[in-house]
């Protein structure tokens, strides 16, 4: 990859399998690619791929007639350009692997001051977080309609046709346009195909759309915690005397391993209610989530804890990975 | 494992025509696929493979 053009080629970095069509000017006719917490092929088919690249070849005509509206064509950049990717890989005599582009590119991000962890971090917001879900073979078909879809006029059989006024052929297309707005947005735009009308619908974005599963890309600068809490009701806020708007979350699950690498203390049932005296965020709902976006991986906190009634600290050391780096 | 890059200047336009598998060539070289598009007015379809 040390060669290749990742400006132009951008995408998420940890599919597995990801396809580009385009034309020797470089312009991109539709990417086809792209997955969801369902695994790695959870968004792949034959039949589905073979509908892209008949889009491809259509589209490929059009361009040919001089009939296809040019796109911007994104900055060039190459992974040297990336130094501490370059330190990791070219410098040190290793291969450019596409996931690790991602990682190392985050990583020079934390160094340059400059990681937008919501973005970079929680990358490829779920689409069934908004209650769509596609008929995977069919492409761009709408399966099951529910939620803020469903709310805003969305049915099922209906084909998206573009994303916030952007024309997108393939999941791929979808995926990598709503991957790219800000996590403060408050609305999407779809445009959709109904028995051959068009339409256009207003989603308006749930809470918290924007989170997916870290746990498949083993990012360095996500800092590993071994717990997961539950945020806590007003009500129970209000019983322990704690802020109504903080962030204070009950643990309900530690893994072993906390205790093996001395990570923290904490215990199932503990409340936490504090990281280092920070109580409130204008984002995070529970202390884990608080940690993953305000501190760096690797870094000692203070835990202001309610355990058994009685408050205390508890230490906690997050655990920087260096999977397969 | 390495990523790598597929490039098949032949395999869309040929896949619209329903070819056998065995007439597809994937080439491993962005230049080279560029310079089989360009000669023979064809897209390029081009696959990022990475299981890290």
């Amino acid at each position: 990859m040390d060669r290749v053009n990742i400006g132009l080629f951008d995408y998420d970095r940890y599919n597995t399998l990801y396809y580009f069509a385009l034309n020797t000017d470089e312009q991109i006719y539709l990417r086809y690619g792209g997955r969801d917490q369902g695994g790695q092929t959870s968004q792949l088919h034959t039949d589905s791929i073979e509908l892209a690249l008949a889009k491809g070849l259509e589209l490929h005509e059009l361009y040919k007639a001089g009939k296809l509206a040019k796109t911007p064509k994104p900055e060039p950049l190459y992974p040297q350009e990336i130094p501490a990717l370059y330190e990791k890989t070219t410098g040190a005599g290793r291969c450019v692997e596409c996931h690790l582009i991602g990682d190392l590119q985050n990583v020079q991000r934390e160094r340059d001051g400059t990681l937008d962890k919501l973005s970079q971090m929680y990358r490829s917001p779920d689409l069934k977080t908004i209650g769509i879900e596609l008929d995977v073979p069919k492409g761009l078909v709408i399966k099951q309609a529910s939620g803020a879809a469903l709310k805003a006029g969305i049915k099922n059989g209906d084909r998206i046709s573009s994303f916030n006024q952007t024309t997108v052929w393939t999941f791929g297309d979808l995926q990598h346009h709503y991957d790219k707005i800000a996590r403060d947005s408050k609305s999407i735009r779809l445009g959709v195909d109904r028995e051959g009308e068009a339409y256009s619908f207003d989603l308006e974005l749930p809470p918290f759309w924007w989170w997916t599963d870290l746990a498949y890309r083993n990012w360095t600068v996500e800092p590993r915690v071994y717990f997961r809490s539950k945020p806590l009701s007003d009500s129970e806020k209000a019983e322990l005397e704690l802020d109504r708007k903080g962030f204070a979350s009950r643990v309900t699950h530690v893994e072993t391993i906390a205790d093996l690498m001395g990570v923290h203390s904490l215990k199932v049932g503990d409340v936490i209610f504090a990281v280092d005296d920070d109580q409130t965020d204008e984002i995070a709902n529970r202390a884990e989530l608080f940690i993953k976006l305000r501190r760096k991986a690797g870094e000692p906190l203070s835990l202001s804890v309610i355990r058994d009634g009685e408050r205390m600290s508890v230490d906690l050391k997050s655990a920087r990975m260096s999977f397969r780096k | 494992m390495k990523s790598t890059i597929r490039i098949a200047g032949v395999a869309l336009a040929v896949f619209a025509a329903l070819p056998a598998q065995a007439d597809l060539f994937w080439h491993t070289s962005y230049e080279a696929a560029v310079e089989e598009a360009e000669r023979t007015g064809k897209p390029i379809f081009l696959q990022f493979r990475c299981a890290p």
